[in-house]
């Protein structure tokens, strides 16, 4: 029993107790803060890339593209994890504005909206058709008119507090869209220096806004056919840079991206006499995250950085809990030896100090939790009061491409944090407290010690 | 000399002391750290951009003609050392087979660039030279617009090493690619000629690379003479150009010469181009440096959450200090009553844990800025280390720019948190200064 009571008395008894918890309690509230808003980043960006790129992709680097898309893509939709396919062309253009003369050399995408739709969360991303997102290469001006979606970020200024400045009508502008026309060799299909590329005009008919910071500022989206004739990929045969997989819910991607890779490897296997079967050498079969590591990856590496700084961070709390129960131990040196002497063993004496450890532990961790739940709640009403009266913003929404800051408490991260708060008070107690269960209690009770 | 004796003798002999200082040397080195890697990763965006564009940027708000004029102008003023017409459009290149890229094409004067930029030191081939570099190369240039490429275009870094394969980039000196840009044209029909876009192809024969170690110009730009781009662009125009950089002369400071260079703008701009004034007032004059300030405002913001983070975090060193030096003042009593019996005074017996906290803070803070120092000096090495020995490449010039880690330690801030940790131990040690002074002798060293 005493070694219930014991801590308890000497936690709720000794004043220093209190600045053990804070200083728990301002570690735990900075690293409680800090994670939620540096993992809500990294997931939205995840999610995002995960709702524009699909499940699984089929693709390749290659400009010239692969061929016999139309065959796969049907034997993908018959596949019972698959809801449906969506071939796509990436590639690079010329994009000229026929009203202002301002050119760019942008990404190119050609998609085949129907599809596309279906396979991911485009319809989303547009403003004027997002009601009605299939017509969305239909101008609302004039639907007879060609149509081309433009990244959000081309077009439309970003205001300070992230909302996008959107005409309420749709402008009729047009753009001239040039290409190179590549053969299945990846020669230019048109040769002399004045004809080497092939243009045709789109208006412009919705933009797209899919939180993809790089995506938003650099691609122009057209129909999959005009873009396909453009870059000449109706050469020969008909090609794509890429088919997007969407799996239908509850299958696991990464066991359905192996089944789409193994199918991939039959069809090609059956389709070797094809005349563009070299082709398919280069082609890769990924899931969205493998296929979009070389971005999300740095956005990882740079939240284990911050783990690691943060353990480094914390080494100070552990400095700390230690020197504070070296100095509650000195100070109890005469409770020590009189329990020793009334039989208490060395593991007993343990148990009391490593028990006040871990109601320090745990003290600081709920205050810290409850401190870090209530800023996080308040956090974004609280940047924007600091915006309003200081023009101050933790992240320049015409810079970065974020909206709210993410506050979304996640249990497990708290479960974490709370139980790496009481290891680190317990691993901070434990070098004072077997020094004080070392102690041989004649040594502490002799006359000139008292 | 009591005082000084005792706070050294306290340090040597109270092994617990150490922790102290291990405290503070942590704080101080992660904090100078990271404050030195975030304020050389700034400065190198301004470098760079000061070696890329100049000290100053004139960029109107639609392309004018007789750039040489406007820059024989700027040159005549004692402030500007030399200025460089920039003719810039976009286009596409084609290498080879399957190879299309989206590039930024810039039209320049090769030998006004040089002396405004640092265009020479970023050249493969010619850098070494003695003369001004020239669009030549000893291959035949039958009608090629000679070109310098950027490095990104011709070859991307090694995943692990983030270094260039140069043996490859320089295979491709010498050979050809095509480009492809949008000019307007003159068509004529019945009832006179209207302008209209066209597209242009042209092949361009590659003279030298560009590696300016900037990852974005490096894998977007191409430059070929002004003059062959003003006749692929279709222009009309005299000597035509829609950004000009400028150099300024050496002790002219950019932020007082961009108003030199806009008296000289308007009254050319007015005089010679005949633009209203209200155009002229819309072209943008401004110091390279403040060119990124927006992007750099933004780290400079981010530098101050990290720090204000850690700094918090580190101002466990006052408690930590608090601690140890309560626990010394406790467990040495009976020296200070016998110092305060022979006659000490109470800030005598104060002072002592002052200067205690003095010295430890003073240690702490030094080897901490040492640490940080090493750390900052051999960031690359150890970057280095960690992808070899754990295969985990932290930097890498496509996500962060620069294909170093910019590592230019900063006195400034090591000298603040010098401060500041020196600071923060002497005032850990305040509140047991203040118990050991208020120490009274007859009640410690009675007998009973």
């Amino acid at each position: 029993m005493y070694d219930i009571i014991l801590p308890v008395r000497f936690f709720l008894r000794r004043r220093i107790t209190i600045l053990a918890v804070l200083a728990v309690a301002l570690c735990v509230f900075t690293v409680v803060v800090v994670m939620t808003v540096m993992n809500g980043l990294v997931a939205d960006f995840t999610d995002k890339n995960h709702a524009f790129f699909s499940d699984c992709i089929v693709s390749t680097d290659s400009l010239v593209g692969f061929g016999l898309y139309d065959e796969f893509i049907s034997r993908l939709e018959k596949c019972d994890f698959v809801v449906s396919a969506s071939p796509v062309i990436n590639t690079f253009g010329l994009v000229e504005s026929e009203s202002s003369g301002k050119n760019a050399a942008l990404d190119l995408m050609g998609i085949d909206i129907a599809r596309h739709i279906k396979t991911t969360d485009f319809a989303d991303t547009l403003y004027y058709r997002r009601d009605l997102p299939s017509l969305a290469f239909e101008p609302l001006y004039d639907i007879n008119l060609g149509g081309c979606i433009v990244g959000v970020d081309l077009l439309v200024e970003r205001q300070k507090s992230g909302q996008y400045r959107q005409l309420s009508y749709l402008p009729m502008w047009s753009y001239l869209i040039t290409c190179f026309p590549l053969t299945p060799k990846g020669a230019l299909a048109k040769t002399g220096t004045q004809l080497s590329a092939n243009s045709a005009t789109f208006y412009y008919s919705d933009n797209s806004n899919s939180g993809l910071a790089k995506i938003d500022s650099t691609v122009v989206y057209i129909p999959f056919d005009s873009l396909q004739s453009l870059c000449g990929m109706d050469i020969g045969a008909k090609r794509t840079s890429a088919i997007f997989v969407k799996f239908k819910d509850g299958f696991n991607i990464n066991v359905c991206t192996d089944k789409v890779s193994l199918l991939w490897q039959d069809f090609i296997s059956q389709k070797s006499d094809f005349m563009l079967a070299y082709l398919f050498g280069t082609v890769r079969v990924e899931d969205w995250k493998t296929y979009r590591r070389e971005t999300i990856a740095p956005m990882e590496k740079e939240q284990t950085m911050m783990i690691l700084l943060f353990a480094l961070v914390g080494l100070i709390t552990v400095f700390i809990i230690f020197v504070i129960f070296y100095m509650i131990i000195s100070r109890k040196s005469r409770d020590i030896g009189i329990l020793k002497s009334l039989g208490v063993s060395k593991s007993g004496i343990v148990r009391v100090f490593l028990r006040l450890a871990f109601l320090v532990g745990i003290c600081g961790a709920v205050v810290g939790i409850l401190s870090a739940l209530v800023f996080l709640a308040n956090i974004n009403r609280l940047e924007g009061w600091l915006f309003d009266k200081f023009g101050f913003q933790m992240w320049n929404r015409e810079i970065y491409a974020i909206n709210e800051i993410p506050n979304e408490i996640k249990p497990i991260l708290l479960a974490v944090v709370a139980a790496c708060a009481v290891a680190a008070c317990l691993l901070g107690a434990l070098l004072p407290t077997l020094g004080a269960a070392g102690r041989k209690c004649v040594d502490v009770l002799k006359v000139n010690q008292l | 000399m009591l005082k000084f004796f005792l706070a050294l003798r306290y340090l040597k002999k109270k092994k617990i002391v150490l922790l102290s200082i291990v405290a503070v040397a942590l704080s101080t080195a992660l904090l100078v750290t990271v404050a030195s890697l975030f304020t050389a990763f700034i400065e190198a965006i301004e470098s760079s951009s000061s070696d890329y564009l100049g000290d100053i940027v004139l960029q109107p708000p639609q392309e004018f003609s007789y750039s040489d004029q406007l820059i024989a102008k700027l040159c005549g003023a004692k402030e500007i050392a030399a200025a460089s017409a920039v003719l810039s459009t976009n286009g596409l290149i084609h290498f080879g087979p399957g190879d299309v890229k989206a590039v930024s094409i810039w039209g320049i004067d090769l030998q006004s660039r040089c002396r405004v930029t640092g265009m020479k030191n970023n050249l493969l081939m010619q850098k070494n030279l003695s003369s001004v570099p020239q669009f030549k190369t000893d291959a035949d240039d039958s009608g090629a617009i000679p070109a310098f490429i950027g490095i990104g275009l011709l070859a991307q870094p090694d995943a692990k090493t983030d270094e260039y394969d140069l043996s490859k980039v320089n295979a491709f000196i010498g050979g050809d690619a095509v480009i492809t840009v949008g000019a307007v044209g003159k068509v004529s029909q019945t009832g006179g000629s209207f302008a209209n876009l066209q597209t242009r192809s042209a092949r361009i024969r590659i003279c030298d690379v560009v590696f300016t170690s900037v990852y974005d110009i490096d894998k977007r730009f191409i430059f070929v003479p002004v003059d062959s781009l003003a006749a692929l662009l279709n222009k009309q125009d005299i000597k035509p150009a829609d950004v000009i950089h400028i150099k300024c002369a050496a002790g002219s400071s950019p932020q007082y010469t961009v108003d030199v260079v806009r008296r000289i703008w308007t009254d050319f701009a007015s005089d010679r181009l005949n633009w209203p004034s209200y155009y002229i007032a819309d072209t943008e004059i401004i110091t390279s440096v403040a060119k990124q300030s927006q992007y750099t405002a933004e780290i400079r913001k981010q530098m101050g959450v990290l720090l204000v983070i850690f700094g918090v975090i580190s101002a466990g060193v006052i408690v930590l200090v608090f601690c140890i030096f309560y626990m010394i003042v406790v467990s040495k009593q009976k020296d200070l009553a016998i110092i305060r019996s022979v006659g000490g005074s109470s800030f005598t017996s104060a002072s002592i844990f002052l200067f205690f906290g003095l010295f430890i803070g003073l240690l702490g803070a030094s080897v901490g800025l040492a640490a940080g120092l090493l750390i900052t000096h051999n960031v690359n090495a150890i970057e280095r280390q960690i992808s070899v020995l754990l295969g985990l490449k932290l930097w890498s010039s496509s996500v962060y720019m620069f294909s170093r880690i910019p590592n230019h330690f900063n006195w400034c801030w090591a000298w603040r948190f010098f401060g500041a940790a020196v600071g923060a131990s002497v005032l850990g040690a305040l509140v047991p200064a203040i118990a050991a002074a208020k120490t009274i002798p007859a009640k410690i060293l009675r007998y009973e």
